[in-house]
């Protein structure tokens, strides 16, 4: 497993979110992160991806500490997706993604070959390269939204890291973003972290889901493992009936109001 | 920014955009058009043919040797001081992300200025270019203060914006104190704090001109991590982008750059805010192409100014720095409104 | 597809639970601070009438302000007392502007000097002054309304205020953009005009060491209008701290509120400037200063930051004339060395959203 972080603490200022967390990446798979609000998700991928260091422990990549590595190796093997993204003004498609080459340029080096090739491919992958001319902000939620994943393929590397990449976003462009991600998945093999904040989503689309909760690691495994009554319950605080979904099979997690409680029987939930 | 204001945009810079050499070229050109001129320009009547004579080192006139002492320092410092505050200024403000960002508000106008007051009221009758040193110096002090007060596990550039504007209203605090137990002196005071080029001889040119030659190349080969630092700070390192130290490096650079300015030729207003604004309009967000053309405006600003305080009432000079906050200032803001900013 | 479940994050979780201050008073609270700043209050007018050219014991005060028979009493009476209200007054009208304009703004960093609003009124007085030497009272306070009204206007429009909220830093930078603008336009004019430079002192950094009975008289109509009027905007500002979207669904009118409140600003700092020049910082470190001693209800904060104010400028003054003995330094010096300080500190612990 390239990705791993080993008993970490992880602290804002003076204030401890998580203690002794260890999370181990599986290669070539998609991962979820999921957890109520505060249950640490985002710090524990910000402490991933080398944007916040550990107060203790480790966080290893490819068998060296994250921290020791210089950034800009890092950014070679493992691209981030922050949720608060600034989009300078008036820039276009192709300019943005462009960005992704800079862990591959030094200040002199003109454009090469494979950077040209790079931004080509990612813009093609996410569907991009016909709004390659327009300016980011003219466009759709979900549009934008490719646009900065091209933006991190165009790093090309094996692993990307997604704090949060749908909430904010109607449905439709939901899926679109997800199912881009899955098919990078699916056809290039890139593993693929993110945190997500519907479980709905996460069971869908997720190869290994990690729940969380008040900074520690409650359980992991694949949706069929994780997503039961009683996690359901310890972890978000609401009794929901977990069944099958019509089409997927995956599980589907529906939570009940006050008055359907006693009437579903819960017993039968599908773990 | 709504689509039509970024189609007209497009509209507006393509043209920069498509041929930015030729646009910037051009402006070089006004520049140096604009400096012959000037340098004919002053108290005493100087013909172009002096001038020439002057630049061919031909000082056998009393007017090109008048050319030679007083106007080509000035103009030469027109060029210094105007890229000096322009570039500065580019960098505050691809650095604190915000249009408003400027060399003075990390501190670096008001510690030089209260330094060199300091200086100039302890030691009466001391000549202006005695006192560059010490506001060089007072400069650096004052950013390295604000940097320090901003530092909290790192320097955010809200901090950084926030903490420099404090720390400068405590040395201008600090400067309007001296003022105060020195009434004597306030007014010469208070025209070396409001800057002009005045009396400036070659010395001055010597004492910033290596600043200039060494940071401002060195700030264009470094243009793409401003660029890539204007995306947010987590992106940045997602990209590779040592965030604080680049933060801190390109600071330091914009700095030094301003407090070497602000030495030589007292607090020039608005050059550093507005030059910026001006490339970016033209000629796009990109810094590597922004800087060069930032360059030029400060330098034209600079020229204007000086020409103006110059010529508009012989024999009496208006300082520079007054022309720049007069007609620099009323017409940022009539910019900034009419964009809707 | 199913809808998602739990909360959905609140965009900018931090930064709303720091513009919604919580409103809380404390009763026995608020009585010791008032009474507590009452005896400063009182110490102080006592230091004040006491200290000069001539010292004067402070027995011999009472008589001196109600029967002024002799030389020293005349001194008290027709010197020190208008000094010493006129800080009063100053300092009320400053701190009262001050916590309007952080409620009006929804900014912790607003205050007049920031936003411009003192040096827009100092810039028209003295261009005013300069044109027409004779001129003072009622046209200047009017012509100082005008110049506040512009500046802070001209500083809303800067920082982007016809797009929501606008962030302390935004604020700050187009403040003090707006400022140096006007500071400079100023000392353009203090430069040019054969002014001494104890009035050039006077303009640039404000003070009550001038006062005399007519400054009084000008200043108080307007203090206590702008008093009046934002005391009776106590709890219509409380609503304001909720949020625009809050108050407006609990039947705040949000929008005449603003207006209101500015315009009280400009009235209290206006006439404030025109007749004492910009003392400094007051409109930014009393409120926050209270605001840590009773909380923030504008019901409590208003009236303190009144005798705070008051008190601040009272021994500001004090300190000054200590500072270059005998001769006097206008109050603005000591509360900028003051202020600067706590402004530093303040801008220091603003959260950082990004």
């Amino acid at each position: 497993m390239r990705l791993q972080a080993q008993g970490v603490q992880l602290a804002y200022d003076r204030t401890v979110i998580a203690n002794d967390l260890t999370l181990t990446i599986p290669d070539g798979k998609v991962s979820v992160l999921i957890g109520p609000n505060g249950s640490g998700k985002s710090t524990a991928l910000r402490a991933l991806a080398r944007l916040l260091p550990p107060a203790k422990g480790s966080v290893i990549l490819d068998g060296k500490s994250i921290q020791d590595t210089p950034t800009k190796e890092v950014a070679r093997l493992l691209a981030i997706l922050p949720q608060v993204l600034v989009t300078p003004e008036s820039i276009s498609v192709e300019d943005l993604v462009w960005f992704g080459r800079h862990p591959h340029r030094t200040s002199l080096k003109v454009p090469s070959a494979a950077d040209k090739e790079a931004v080509e491919w990612a813009l093609s992958v996410t569907s991009t390269a016909e709004l390659r001319h327009q300016h980011v902000d003219q466009l759709s939620g979900g549009q934008r939204q490719r646009v900065w994943i091209a933006l991190c393929l165009a790093q090309g590397t094996d692993l990307i890291l997604l704090d949060e990449p749908t909430t904010y976003l109607d449905v439709a462009y939901q899926l679109e973003v997800l199912d881009l991600l899955h098919q990078l998945n699916q056809e290039q093999g890139k593993t693929v972290v993110m945190v997500l904040h519907d479980f709905n989503m996460a069971a869908e689309y997720a190869d290994h889901v990690f729940v969380m909760k008040s900074g520690a690691l409650v359980t992991e495994g694949a949706p069929e493992d994780v997503f039961t009554y009683d996690i359901i319950r310890e972890v978000f605080g609401v009794d929901a009936k977990v069944i099958p979904h019509p089409v997927s099979g995956k599980p589907m997690c529906i939570p009940l109001r006050a008055g359907l409680r006693n009437r579903a029987n819960l017993a039968v939930a599908t773990g | 920014m709504t689509s039509t204001i970024v189609a007209q945009n497009i509209r507006r810079t393509s043209l920069a955009r498509r041929h930015p050499a030729i646009l910037m070229g051009s402006l070089g050109v006004l520049a140096l058009v604009l400096s012959f001129y000037g340098l004919s320009v002053g108290a005493t009547e100087v013909s172009l043919g002096d001038v020439l004579r002057a630049l061919v080192g031909d000082t056998s006139t009393q007017a090109s040797q008048i050319v030679i002492d007083f106007q080509l320092p000035r103009v030469l410092l027109c060029w210094l001081v105007g890229t000096a505050l322009a570039v500065s200024g580019a960098v505050m403000q691809g650095v604190i992300r915000n249009p408003l960002a400027a060399p003075d508000i990390i501190g670096v106008t008001k510690g030089s200025g209260f330094a060199g007051m300091l200086l100039l009221l302890a030691i009466p009758g001391l000549p202006v270019v005695a006192v560059v040193p010490a506001a060089f110096v007072g400069g650096l002090v004052a950013a390295g203060i604000v940097y320090l007060c901003a530092y909290r596990g790192g320097a955010s550039p809200i901090r950084i914006a926030l903490v420099g504007i404090a720390v400068s209203a405590a040395f201008e605090a600090g400067i309007r104190f001296l003022l105060v137990r020195n009434p004597l002196d306030v007014s010469a005071a208070l025209i070396w704090l409001t800057g002009s080029l005045f009396g400036r001889s070659m010395t001055s040119v010597l004492e910033i001109l290596p600043w200039v030659l060494v940071l401002v190349p060195l700030i264009i080969v470094w243009a793409r991590k401003l660029d890539v630092l204007g995306l947010g700070d987590d992106l940045a390192a997602g990209l590779g982008e040592p965030v604080e130290r680049t933060r801190r490096m390109l600071l330091f650079f914009a700095v030094v750059l301003a407090a070497s300015a602000v030495a030589v030729s007292g607090t020039i207003g608005f050059v550093g805010l507005i030059a910026p604004h001006m490339a970016r309009r033209v000629f796009g967000g990109k810094h590597f192409a922004s800087i060069p053309a930032a360059a030029l405006f400060g330098v034209l600003l600079m020229l204007i100014a000086d020409m103006l305080g110059r010529g508009l009432a012989p024999p009496l000079e208006i300082p520079a720095g007054l022309v720049t906050a007069v007609v620099g200032g009323p017409y940022f803001l009539y910019l900034l409104v009419k964009t809707g900013k | 597809m199913s809808a998602s479940t739990g909360t959905l994050p609140k965009p900018a979780d931090s930064a709303d639970a720091q513009r919604r201050p919580r409103i809380t008073t404390n009763r026995q609270r608020v009585t010791w601070v008032t009474a507590a700043m009452l005896v400063v209050l009182v110490v102080g007018i006592g230091w004040s009438l006491s200290i000069g050219s001539s010292h004067i014991d402070l027995t011999q005060l009472p008589s001196a302000i109600f029967r002024a028979r002799t030389t020293d009493e005349l001194i008290v009476q027709s010197i020190r007392l208008p000094r010493v209200v006129l800080a009063l007054c100053v300092g009320a009208a400053l701190a009262v502007a001050g916590a309007l304009m952080q409620a009006v703004a929804a900014n912790p960093l607003a205050a007049p000097e920031i936003m411009g609003v003192n040096a827009g009124a100092v810039l028209v007085v003295v261009l005013a002054v300069t044109v027409v030497p004779s001129l003072s009272g009622a046209p200047t306070i009017l012509l100082a309304f005008g110049g506040a009204a512009a500046a802070g206007v001209s500083v809303m429009l800067l920082a982007g205020s016809g797009r929501g909220r606008v962030s302390p830093v935004r604020l700050a930078l187009a403040g003090v953009t707006a400022s140096s603008l006007l500071i400079s336009l100023t000392q353009v004019l203090i430069i040019f005009d054969e002014n001494s430079t104890d009035s050039v002192l006077f303009w640039l950094v404000g003070g009550v060491n001038y006062a005399g009975w007519h400054d009084v008289r000008i200043l108080l109509p307007w203090l206590v209008l702008g008093l009046v009027g934002a005391f009776a905007m106590a709890r219509p500002l409380n609503l304001l701290a909720l949020g625009d979207d809050m108050a407006r669904g609990l039947g705040q009118n949000v929008e005449r509120t603003r207006l209101l409140g500015s315009a009280l600003v400009i009235v209290l700092c206006g006439a404030a400037v025109s007749v004492a020049g910009p003392v400094a910082f007051i409109g930014l470190i009393v409120p926050h200063i209270v605001r840590r001693l009773v909380g923030s209800s504008y019901v409590v904060l208003l009236p303190l930051c009144a005798l705070g104010g008051g008190a601040l400028v009272l021994y500001a003054d004090i300190v000054s004339r200590y500072v270059k003995p005998p001769f006097e330094v206008p109050a603005g010096v000591v509360t900028a060395l003051i202020g600067a300080p706590i402004f530093v500190y303040l801008a220091r612990r603003q959260k950082v959203t990004s």
